[in-house]
């Protein structure tokens, strides 16, 4: 027995030649699932506020409409936060005192503004235009998920370009009528594709140009 | 095991055997043999066609793959050419068969000739460190249906070997 190698080194050799074609189809198979985990696309994540506002309690309770705060959605490229402004005109009265609203009085006595934290934010090299998905028939549930039973906000879609190009190549799987835009409860028609495809030709959306470069990335 | 002084004698020594009706032998040398394959019936058939089918899979993902992403995926107007413009996907195409085929063609090697193997039998004996650098060996294996220790002895040292060894498992 002059060797230099035991035995048991063919099967290592072997099985480790063999293996790395699992490991590297792991790792690949790792990135793919990380890359859309809540943990980098952030759906599903609660950001604490400044104030712990609930859409659930405002639009599901007291059934305000999504235009009586977000102000621009239906005429300006950015839907906007309502300013202090806003929550006073019920809140000068109503919960006058409770400490939840503290810093919302306090915003108002010293003009600063409430340094909210955004959950939805693309990044700035993504043009995102609100009023033209509104005029379009694209709900708000469409996007942002049921708002109205979300007690603190969340992402209820990833944002990535991959889920924006879904609707872009097939809009008529999404579209619903103009007047039901800001219904939070609307259920698409079982027959979507054909309503769909008949709101898509009414409300000439031009389907060959909206995977367009320019579209988004202005 | 037999050992010779060069390629000549083992080539002889291998002839020789063979006649003798010897088939499951195996010749260790420092470098290639002209003549030595044909005489213990190597056949290398195989690997010629893993390489072309390995040439074949990576052409044919290399076009799909620019036909797929280009045309049927995410169809867009770049300079005004048409979205399946086959000459702009010939190097890509062709890299890609050159990949895979030189890919298959190592893989397909180490496959079919059993390595990476650290351990082999014949490393037991000694002498034989020198197969690698000015010595040929000629190993009658035990599995051959002609093979009889001593006879087998007998024979090898007829053959005007340096050295008749026994390997060890």
């Amino acid at each position: 027995m002059g060797q230099i190698f035991h035995p048991s080194t063919n099967t290592f050799s072997k099985v480790s030649i063999f293996g790395a074609v699992f490991f590297l189809a792991g790792v690949a198979a790792f990135a793919l699932m990380f890359l859309r985990s809540s943990y980098v696309t952030g759906v599903g994540v609660v950001e604490p506020q400044p104030v712990p506002f609930s859409h659930a309690h405002h639009v599901g309770g007291l059934g305000l409409d999504c235009r009586y705060c977000h102000t621009a959605v239906e005429d300006s490229s950015f839907a906007g936060l309502p300013p202090t402004h806003t929550c006073m005109t019920c809140h000068s009265q109503i919960w006058n005192t409770s400490p939840m609203l503290q810093p919302v009085r306090e915003s108002y006595a010293t003009d600063q503004p409430l340094a909210w934290n955004r959950v939805h934010n693309l990044s700035d090299f993504v043009y995102f235009n609100h009023s033209i998905h509104v005029q379009k028939g694209i709900g708000c549930a469409t996007c942002h998920g049921p708002v109205d039973q979300m007690p603190l906000m969340w992402k209820a879609e990833p944002m990535t370009m991959e889920w924006c190009l879904d609707c872009h190549r097939q809009p008529e799987r999404y579209i619903r009528p103009r007047e039901e835009v800001f219904n939070m409860r609307y259920e698409p028609p079982p027959d979507q594709l054909a309503l769909g495809t008949q709101l898509v030709e009414e409300y000439g959306i031009e389907k060959a140009r909206l995977t367009d470069c320019y579209v988004c990335h202005r | 095991m037999a050992e010779f002084e060069d390629g000549e004698a083992l080539l002889r020594a291998a002839r020789a055997a063979r006649e003798q009706g010897y088939r499951r032998m195996e010749a260790y040398t420092p470098f290639p043999v002209e003549g030595l394959p044909e005489v213990l019936s190597v056949r290398g058939r195989r690997l010629p066609l893993i390489v072309l089918g390995g040439g074949l899979v990576g052409g044919a993902t290399g076009l799909l793959l620019q036909w797929y992403a280009a045309a049927v995926n995410y169809p867009f107007n770049v300079g005004g050419r048409p979205h399946a413009s086959w000459p702009a996907f010939i190097p890509v195409t062709f890299e890609l068969t050159i990949l895979v085929a030189a890919l298959s063609a190592v893989l397909g090697m180490f496959a079919l000739n059993g390595l990476p193997q650290p351990y082999h039998p014949v490393f037991n004996v000694a002498e034989f460190s020198a197969a690698s650098r000015d010595r040929f060996f000629l190993c009658i294996e035990a599995t051959d249906p002609r093979f009889d220790l001593q006879e087998t002895r007998a024979f090898l040292e007829t053959l005007g070997a340096r050295g008749v060894f026994e390997v060890e498992p």
